[in-house]
């Protein structure tokens, strides 16, 4: 089972493809959560994701506006595919069976 | 990015992900800088900092944690396999730990008794060493009591507890170098033990301490003989010939290493020579101050002139 910031983290990396390092990833789950999420809070469940072997590091060119400084690419493995399919699968059949929601339900 | 943040930074990060991160950071803090000012951009920094120092500290934690496990595992493995090159290793930190065990006894008993003496307690040191860590045939024990022996006391307790600190660093020293070595491919054909991680370097540790502790009874023998000290040095030659200086020339010698274990293995040998003289020319002092009638002065000096590196330990000689 992977926690909430494991998940939104390999639904990031799925959805930035070849782009998904640091920054991005950080960039967009702060927009599709609503908070400022720190560098540290990015990394630490991408790392977890690595030791599950759902996602893989690529290390990737010096930049000098990154102060000649590497990034490092994440991308999915075919076991972080089959991990995202069945977290979308759990919420496609929990959604499907649910009542449409809104919020001036009790 | 300033310095000390930078500092911090590093200080939690672990090495496979440091230059991502610093290198996010500084990239997010540029456009920061562009968006707003360079006020703006340093509380964003810091921030930052505080708020993913707990999450990669975590992380560098268990990075470490795993690293150990997996050496861990790689030492049981390798024992297996290959147990003769194993034993080596263990063997030579067995022996060093002991001789260190073995120094601190000795430095603990010449310290009571110049203790007892500083207390006038005593004409001879057969009356203040205590009886269960008495020097049989050393000499130390008929030895008169005056200031001049007092101080030369003083100079060879205050040398135990250097050579203790430096028989320490040498396997330390060896610990890197297997570290460092790790990346060595297996097919050069060295012995298994030298290509560990620092999981492995430290099973080898605890394995080796244990061992101390069972066989330390047996070490005892070196308390009956005489020149005590100079055996003990032996005892440290061949710790550092057998684990020490082998692989430090074999990995110098390999064209298979990366350049890591080269640079180490020079600084290393260097040290080990550098040393071994340090050693010889101490005792040669120490031997030659035992018959001078100006000891008090000659040891201080020579002492200041031998241990000027080590900061402030001539003024605990002088005391």
């Amino acid at each position: 089972m992977l926690s909430r910031a494991e998940e939104i983290a390999l639904l990031a990396v799925w959805q930035l493809q070849d782009s998904a390092y640091g920054v991005t990833i950080r960039t967009l789950v702060s927009e599709a959560t609503g908070y400022d999420w720190s560098i540290g809070a990015v990394y630490a469940p991408l790392y977890r994701l690595e030791r599950k072997g759902l996602v893989r590091m690529i290390p990737g060119e010096p930049t000098p506006e990154r102060g000649g400084r590497s990034k490092i690419y994440y991308t999915l493995t075919p076991e972080g595919k089959k991990a995202l399919l069945r977290i979308k699968r759990v919420h496609d059949v929990l959604w499907g069976e649910a009542k449409p929601l809104r919020v001036d339900e009790t | 990015m300033n310095k000390l943040g930078q500092w911090l930074l590093k200080r939690c990060l672990s090495r496979e992900i440091r230059d991502a991160v610093l290198g996010d950071i500084d990239e997010i803090t540029a456009v920061v800088t562009h968006e707003a000012n360079s006020g703006r951009a340093k509380v964003w920094f810091w921030r930052q900092l505080l708020r993913s120092w707990p999450f990669l500290l975590a992380e560098k934690l268990r990075r470490k944690w795993s690293r150990l496990q997996s050496g861990m595992t790689g030492f049981g493995r390798g024992s297996g396999t290959n147990a003769a090159c194993s034993i080596l290793p263990i063997a030579g930190l067995t022996i060093g730990l002991a001789c260190c065990l073995t120094i601190l006894a000795i430095t603990r008993d010449l310290r009571t008794g110049a203790d007892a003496v500083d207390r006038g307690e005593g004409e001879h040191f057969a009356a203040v060493i205590p009886a269960r860590f008495s020097l049989p045939n050393t000499g130390m024990r008929d030895t008169p009591v005056n200031s001049e022996n007092i101080q030369i006391l003083h100079a060879r307790r205050l040398f135990t507890y250097e050579f203790a600190i430096m028989l320490a660093a040498g396997l330390v020293f060896m610990n890197s170098i297997t570290k460092y070595s790790r990346s060595r491919p297996r097919r050069a054909g060295f012995p298994l033990w030298i290509g560990r991680s620092m999981g492995f370097v430290a099973a080898v540790f605890l394995l080796a301490r244990l061992l101390t502790h069972l066989l330390m009874p047996y070490f005892r023998f070196l308390l009956e003989k005489q020149m005590l000290l100079y055996w003990l040095i032996a005892l440290w030659l061949l710790v550092g010939g057998v684990s020490n200086i082998v692989p430090a020339l074999a990995l110098s010698l390999s064209p298979a290493v990366s350049p890591h274990p080269k640079k180490h293995a020079a600084v290393y040998l260097a040290f080990m020579t550098a040393f071994m003289i340090g050693t010889v020319l101490i005792f040669r002092q120490l031997d030659h101050l035992k018959d001078a009638q100006t000891a008090r002065d000659q040891v201080r000096t020579s002492a200041i002139l031998l241990f000027n590196a080590g900061g402030g330990l001539e003024s605990r000689l002088v005391r």
